[in-house]
């Protein structure tokens, strides 16, 4: 039950429409300071895209001051409380006029778009998509997906985390990893709405193989075999449906690589009582996520 | 076959600058001697007859010419905490990796198409010329490298982010960036020609910089994209030429994650190197064959 808990945190963050501010005894995080940057409306109505940038404006507008009423941020501070952040990290909620989130090391600041959030809240299903993955999936998985792949690229910088392999597949490894370490049912409910944005993403645009994130085909299908590593019973009808018997056969050894890595390179930045703590509190609501 | 030959000797060269030559490795104490100086005790090598008569030949050769007792001689100072087998054997297929516990099997499969993908005509790639033979050694040194790679993680329990096989790729590159430009060149080169031919449909001729490139296997292509994006961020000035082959919002990273690997790589990897061994190492010219051959 604890293991639930302090994702839960995360996980409360990202559904914070239907839930009440979490009643935690977690401390924020004293390095981390959080911001909400006001989205500002267009201002030539003669423009050719007012209308669209308008409307997208209003959209902005809801999504920053449901974020900020409900201390989005805040809690955000508090479930990354037990990390020993040597140096301050700014984490901001702003717009970014593309459908994006990053990390800036050059003044160590986790940006979440809000054109992102609004991207995934526009292609998550009403209720259950046809291949079954439901709304609260994808609401829920697309937040704290996102916010725990920057996450990973602020400790790799933060704290000179040696990766052999590709940057942006370690940030993907790191918020699938902590997505797995609270239980089952958040697993399931975050790893696959994240798997669902990049199923979308793959079926909306070609393969860059040249770039540095890996194609968006590839990060669904990792996210879901990472889970099955992680969660063999929470995720074997979707590895069944999804995955080359070759590939599930591989994924309880990713797991186990990315979880020893895991262990040598982020537990010495760990508070373990403060982890204590984090896992100590209950956040997440039934109803969370399934708004219209 | 000399090709394969080579490769091994240049899969030793890697990891001694090419203009160190012909130094002699010291003794080390209770380790099996091999005409390149002593070998990694740690390893042990076996060649596995192939059951398929076509790879026989393959099997004489690279046997004969002791191409992993090169490796083994080439990894002396490398402190594996238990022992691993790498060995020569026929898989099945050409994709077959590391399993952990298990053995380093480079694959007759894999070879063949090493030899396959080489091209048959000399081209010029960054105003050098370019030759089957490099096309030979880089590919095979790569395979070596990166499948003796995914053992050492698991041997030596190495922290591992970003997914294995990126690892092992890059780990193989930074290897083949360290000693010198001639080496770097065919290596890298090599590796690169591999990679790139054997992700496309081949509609004519090399051109000899890689525009002919076009993505069948997209996981291949983008191994071929890491892989001179390593060689762009090791030496940008030197290998400029391979721009044109990487979109500018990849090339313009590729220093950023060259440096970053430099730095994992001395993380993990150093405090199981030793030193000493390294030095005796680096003083041999692997490029050259015994008896100047």
């Amino acid at each position: 039950m604890h293991r639930h808990l302090s994702l839960a945190v995360l996980i409360a963050a990202a559904i914070w429409p239907t839930m009440s501010v979490a009643q935690t005894q977690v401390p924020r995080n004293p390095n981390i300071i959080v911001d909400y940057i006001e989205p500002r409306p267009p201002i030539d109505p003669q423009d050719k895209s007012y209308a669209d940038d308008m409307a997208a404006y209003q959209r902005f507008m809801k999504i920053y001051q449901r974020a900020k009423q409900r201390q989005l941020l805040e809690e955000l501070a508090e479930f990354l409380a037990p990390l020993k952040l040597p140096r301050t990290l700014r984490v901001r909620t702003k717009p970014c006029n593309e459908v994006n989130a990053f990390y800036d090391p050059t003044d160590w600041t986790v940006n979440i778009c809000y054109e992102w959030i609004d991207a995934t809240e526009q292609m998550a299903p009403k209720t259950v998509s046809p291949e079954g993955f439901t709304r609260q999936e994808v609401i829920v998985g697309g937040f704290v997906g996102v916010v725990l792949h920057e996450m990973g690229h602020a400790v790799n910088d933060i704290f000179n985390i040696p990766v052999l392999g590709r940057e942006e597949d370690s940030a993907d490894q790191w918020a699938g990893f902590v997505m797995l370490q609270f239980g089952k049912n958040v697993a399931r409910t975050a790893i696959s709405g994240m798997a669902y944005v990049w199923l979308t993403f793959a079926r909306e645009s070609g393969a860059a193989y040249w770039d540095v994130h890996s194609t968006s085909g590839q990060r669904f299908y990792n996210f879901l075999c990472i889970g099955y590593g992680g969660e063999p019973a929470a995720f074997q009808d979707q590895v069944d449906k999804w995955l080359t018997k070759d590939r599930v056969e591989s994924c309880a050894h990713e797991y186990q690589q990315v979880r020893n890595a895991f262990i040598k390179t982020m537990m010495p930045n760990i508070d373990q009582d403060l982890l204590k703590k984090v896992q100590a509190a209950k956040w997440l609501r039934p109803d969370d996520g399934k708004w219209e | 076959m000399k090709s394969i030959i080579s490769a091994m000797l240049l899969a030793v060269a890697v990891l001694s600058p090419a203009e160190t030559a012909q130094a002699q490795a010291q003794p080390v104490a209770g380790a099996k001697q091999t005409p390149w100086g002593p070998a990694n005790s740690q390893i042990e090598i076996a060649y596995v007859e192939p059951k398929d008569a076509a790879f026989r030949p393959l099997y004489d050769k690279l046997k004969k010419r002791q191409v992993l007792e090169e490796l083994q001689a080439f990894l002396v100072p490398l402190r594996l905490t238990r022992k691993i087998t790498v060995k020569l054997d026929q898989c099945g297929s050409a994709g077959t990796h590391y399993k952990p516990g298990g053995a380093v099997t480079l694959c007759y499969e894999y070879v063949a198409n090493l030899e396959q993908a080489a091209p048959n005509v000399r081209v010029t790639i960054g105003g050098q010329t370019f030759t089957r033979d490099d096309a030979l050694i880089g590919s095979f040194v790569h395979l070596a490298l990166s499948e003796t790679a995914r053992a050492a993680f698991d041997v030596l329990e190495i922290p591992v982010w970003g997914r294995e096989e990126h690892a092992a790729d890059r780990v193989a590159g930074f290897l083949m960036f360290q000693f010198g430009e001639k080496v770097a060149y065919r290596t890298l080169v090599g590796t690169s020609w591999f990679l790139s031919q054997s992700s496309v449909v081949q509609t004519g001729l090399p051109t000899g910089d890689f525009s002919y490139t076009r993505a069948v296997d997209g996981e291949t292509l983008q191994r071929f994209y890491n892989m001179i994006c390593i060689a762009l961020g090791g030496d940008g000035t030197r290998y400029a030429f391979l721009k044109k082959s990487l979109p500018q919002g990849r090339a313009d990273n590729c220093r950023w994650e060259y440096l970053q690997l430099v730095r994992s790589f001395n993380d993990t990897f150093m405090p199981y190197v030793d030193k000493d061994l390294m030095k005796q190492v680096q003083a041999t010219d692997w490029l050259a064959q015994p008896g100047g051959k």
